[in-house]
This record gives C-alpha cells, structure tokens and sequence, in this order.
C-alpha cells in the first residue's frame, strides 16, 4: 500500500511539476477558463432576469449553478473518458511508454496514477472555477461535499471503464475511436448537461438512459446544489454501480486487448 | 558460467496487409552470466525486434525464450524485473524535468524510495559521471550526456542483465569510449547484451558476437575467432614507394591459388593469403628482385569488418529459413 501511494505521489508531482513548467500556458489556460465562467455566467444572469425555471426546480432553481455544475462534470467525463489514452499518447510522443512498462510498475496502476493525476488537476481547475462562481455571482450553493464526492469518484470509475475501452481501441487504431466518439458526443447531448432531458422528443429520450452521465449528473446537482441526502440519490448511484459491473470489466479486458495486440503488431510506441 | 538467457528458435513475423515481414527468423542461442554478448547486423537486420522480444515489449511469433529463467511470454513481470533496458533514443525521458527528477521518478516505479533510492542515484552519477548535470533538465543535455542518463536509468534497479540498443549511436567518440569502459565494469556481475552495428564497439567490448541479417542468426562466436572463420591473413609491406607495383605483378608462378587478394594503397602493399608461411619467401624475393625497397613488413588478421561484410556477402546463398 505504501509502495502503490508513493508511486502515485511521484506520478502527481511529475505531472504538475511539468504542467507548472508551461507557465504561460498554464496562466493562459486558467484565464481562459474563467473568461468562459464569466461567459456562462453573464448570459444565465441574462436569461434568469424575470423569468423561473420551473424544470429546474429540483436543483434549486438557478440556471447559472445549472449550467456550471454541468460543464464542471463534463471536465470529469473527459477526465474519464481521455486520460488513459492521452496518457499514452503522451508518454509516446515522450519515448517514455516503453521505460514506463519496462518497470515494476503493473499497467493497470501507471493507468491509474494517470487518471488520478488528470482527475487532481481538474479538481484544482473546478475548485477554482467555483470558488470564483461565489466571489463574483454570489451563487449560493447548498453542498453536500461527501456524497457530492462519492458521486463524483463513482461515475468517473463507471465512466473510466468506456474510457479503458476508447484506450484498448487506440492502441490498434492509433488515431480515432468510435467508442470515444459516440459516448462524448452523445453525453453533452443526451445527458441533461446544460438542459433537462424531460425537453428531449421522447424517440431520442432512449439514449439518454443508457448513458450513465444522465444518472450522475443528476445526483450530483443534488448533492451540489440542494444539499441532498443518499437516500434520495440512491437510484441514481446504484444504476451507476451497475452500470460499473459492465463499463470496467469490459475495459480492462478491451484494453488488455489492445495492448497485447500493439504487442504483436511491435506498434506500442506508434502513435 | 550460468546461462541467464535462453533462445531457442525464437521467430517475429509482422503483418503489413498481405505481406508478411520476417524480422527474427528461428533464431536461438544462450547468453552466460557475465557476459557481454553483442548482436551485430546492419539496419534492418532484426536486432531491435530481438532486443524488444527479449524484453517483453513485442511478442514472439513463434518460439520460445526464457530470462532469469522466466518464459518471456507467461512470466512478462518476472523478466521486466530482471533486465534494465536502455534503447538509444534520446525522446526516453521527461523533458522538463532534471536528470535527478527523472531517475528518481522511475526509481520509485521500481518501488525504491527515500534514501536508498537516493544512494543509487548518487552512485549513478558518480559512476556515469553526471553529477554536475542532475539538477539541469533532460532538454539541456548534450547527447552523450543523455546517453548515460538512459544506462544509469536501466541500471537503477540493480538488474541482472543489461539490454543496450544502439548505446554509442550519434556520440562523440570520447563519450563513446567513456561509455564503452562503463559497460565493460558493469559486466564483472551482469550479463550484458549489446544490439549495435558498430564494429569497433562490438570488436572492443564484447565476449561473443551474434551476426545477424535479415533476422537470420548467421553465428555465434568470440571475436578472435571470427576473425579465424576467414582463414586468411594480410602480409602488409610498406615500401619507400620508389617503385610502382600493381595487383597482377605478385600474381605469378602458380601464387594465384595461394594469394586470395593483393591491394596497393600508396606505398604500402597489403597481401591477403590463406597460409603467410607458404608465400613470405617468394613476395619478398619477388619485390628485392623488383629492387623495392622495403621499409616495415607486418602479418596482420583480418579485421572484424572484413568477417562481417564477408558473412553479409558470401553467406547469403547458404541460408534457408
């Protein structure tokens, strides 16, 4: 346990120590991601003036807090869905792959230590975008922090399994996932993200309960925004549990695939 | 001395579309403990395929290997732990950080942390001669430098065996024997195997030389006796150049069969026999009765160049798969 921590701390020190190392980039970005806040901000300011909401009603009724919590947890579902196979890429374009699978170091833990590197770091971003949220909107949230976190950690895992499967399949394609491509795209659009699902026609309505962002985004603004309890998220995390017992088998086993396929093929450092 | 690598018939064949390319062709051989075993052949010849299969980054086609006495295939973790690899490219380390950041951060992937871990390094550096470049970053460093990094780094673990690819490649040649000698004190308690094309390394360095081409394991031996293989020795007369000699003027009296070759380069005839008794007497009467005058006559072996271009060459016919 010792040895998986520390090695988990090296992975997160050497991934903010290079993050850090781009200083321009990094001010930049953090701007920019701010800049956008205030964008969503002023335009929800906007729409809110004189008008209610009333399918909004479960989550406190504030359309700011509606659209930031959903673009703050689409940052997670990238988090899950691309930190394994941009980890690879990276250390590809690196030469460092092979160095990296040479150690000690099971792959299923250097994947790990890279998704948990990429989920910290969005963490700071989001931490920071909310922080910002109350100081200048006076956006008044209503947190349930543990389960908001349990929540969180649970659909990034659920999630993380699609995400281990986009990266068995990148592995052989090099470039290019279908997987990849139909869950992101399909997400921001059936989820309930930036508009309640109840406003989707009902031939599309389908899709968005095969996806498990809709059950966590759902619970999540609850235990965000109107300091919800478990009992009354529970479906929702037990969907999200299930749905887990299909998503990480079927990506550690895709992705294990993969790997032994780009090992077949002498393509691991291809990209 | 303990075999600490066994291969026996090991085959890599690479789909590309309908074609298939074979890189390692049945290839099989043992690697000893305190070895340094060199694996020569031209670009292409299949030497980093070998490498790579022995290190469990690619998998064999067909065949087997065995590591530490671990299959490569079923006991991939147990094989890793054994061998340090160092390939020669420079994109294998973290550019932004330092040295010392860097092997300090696969240090800990190989579960070494706190002191120990920074003893090792330390010894590293001192061993490979870093110390004043640790605390610089990888992107400041000259290519020799990042040539030492990548050993110290397959060093780190203490493994039992080294695997270097290509490690003098692009280096000034101070810096090459710098690490040349470096490789050859890690061998006193490591097995050593050594992918170049570079003659002189493996003439310099190694125990025994694998030649490869096309994937073709063509033999196994020390360099001395590679060097026997050719049956053939150079008389090399060097004379005051006063007069001019050409090919065909030893090439008389039945010495056809005799002298396998004659070069004349400035003032220096080099005679290539199979027997330096059977014709030393008639070259040098030949060359007095020419009234040469001769300056120096050394009998030399062929060099390891000649054997290689001659197993390039003449053995091509030979082979099958």
């Amino acid at each position: 346990m010792i040895s998986f921590l520390t090695k988990l701390w090296t992975f997160v020190k050497r991934g903010f120590a290079i993050n850090f190392s781009y200083k321009v980039y990094a001010v930049l970005g953090i701007l920019g991601m701010l800049i956008g806040v205030l964008r969503f901000g002023f335009m929800a300011q906007f729409l809110q003036m004189g008008n209610s909401f009333p399918a909004l009603s479960l989550y406190g009724g504030n359309l700011m807090a509606y659209f930031i919590t959903g673009g703050a947890y689409m940052s997670y579902v990238s988090v899950a869905m691309n930190s394994f196979h941009s980890a690879i890429r990276s250390e590809q374009s690196m030469g460092t792959l092979e160095y990296l699978l040479m150690s000690d170091t099971p792959l299923w833990q250097i994947l790990t230590f890279s998704g948990i590197t990429s989920f910290l770091w969005t963490t700071l971003n989001v931490g920071m975008i909310f922080i910002f949220l109350v100081a200048v909107f006076n956006v008044q949230m209503k947190i349930n922090i543990w389960l908001s976190l349990f929540i969180l950690v649970l659909s990034v895992i659920c999630i993380g399994g699609i995400g281990l499967t986009s990266a068995g399949i990148i592995m052989v394609t090099k470039k290019g996932d279908p997987v990849s491509w139909t869950f992101t795209t399909l997400s921001g659009l059936v989820s309930g993200v930036f508009f309640p699902i109840s406003i989707l026609p009902i031939w599309i309505r389908w899709t968005s309960y095969m996806m498990p962002t809709t059950y966590a985004i759902r619970a999540l603004r609850k235990a965000l925004l109107v300091n919800a309890t478990f009992s009354s998220v529970k479906e929702s995390v037990l969907i999200l549990v299930l749905m887990s017992f299909i998503t990480v088998p079927a990506g550690l086993l895709t992705f294990r695939w993969g790997f032994n396929k780009a090992r077949e093929k002498g393509s691991l450092v291809e990209y | 001395m303990n075999e600490i690598i066994k291969v026996s018939s090991l085959t890599k064949t690479y789909k590309l579309g309908k074609r298939e390319i074979k890189a390692v062709r049945n290839v099989s051989f043992v690697v000893k403990e305190g070895e340094i075993f060199a694996i020569l052949g031209p670009n292409g010849a299949g030497k980093t395929t070998l490498i790579k299969m022995l290190s469990t980054l690619v998998l064999p086609t067909s065949g087997k290997a065995f590591v530490c006495g671990y299959d490569i295939v079923k006991d991939e973790a147990k094989v890793r732990k054994c061998i340090g690899l160092s390939t020669g490219f420079e994109r294998s380390f973290y550019y932004r950080l330092t040295g010392f950041q860097n092997l300090k951060f696969f240090g800990t992937l190989y579960g070494m942390r706190g002191r120990s871990l920074n003893d090792k390094i330390k010894e590293l550096s001192d061993f490979f001669n870093l110390n004043d470049a640790k605390e610089m970053l990888y992107m400041k460093y000259s290519t020799g430098m990042k040539k030492k990094l990548s050993l110290a780094r397959a060093l780190i673990h203490n493994p039992k065996i080294l695997m270097l690819d290509e490690p003098t490649s692009s280096i000034d040649p101070k810096s090459a024997m710098e690490i040349r000698q470096r490789i050859k004190e890690i061998k006193k308690d490591k097995a050593v195997i050594l992918a170049t094309h570079d003659l002189h390394e493996a003439e310099t360095i190694a125990d025994r030389i694998a030649i490869l081409k096309d994937g073709r394991l063509l033999t196994v031996d020390s360099p001395t006796n590679l060097k026997r293989y050719l049956k053939h020795e150079i008389i090399k007369i060097k004379t005051d150049g006063s007069v001019s000699m050409d090919k065909d003027f030893f090439l008389e009296n039945g010495m056809r069969e005799k002298i396998k070759r004659v070069d004349v380069k400035d003032e220096t005839v080099f005679i290539h026999v199979e027997n330096t008794e059977e014709v030393m007497d008639y070259v040098v009467d030949k060359m007095k009765s020419m009234k040469v005058k001769l300056l120096k006559i050394n009998v030399e072996e062929p060099s390891l160049e000649e054997v290689f271009l001659n197993f390039m060459g003449e053995k091509d016919d030979k082979l099958s798969d």
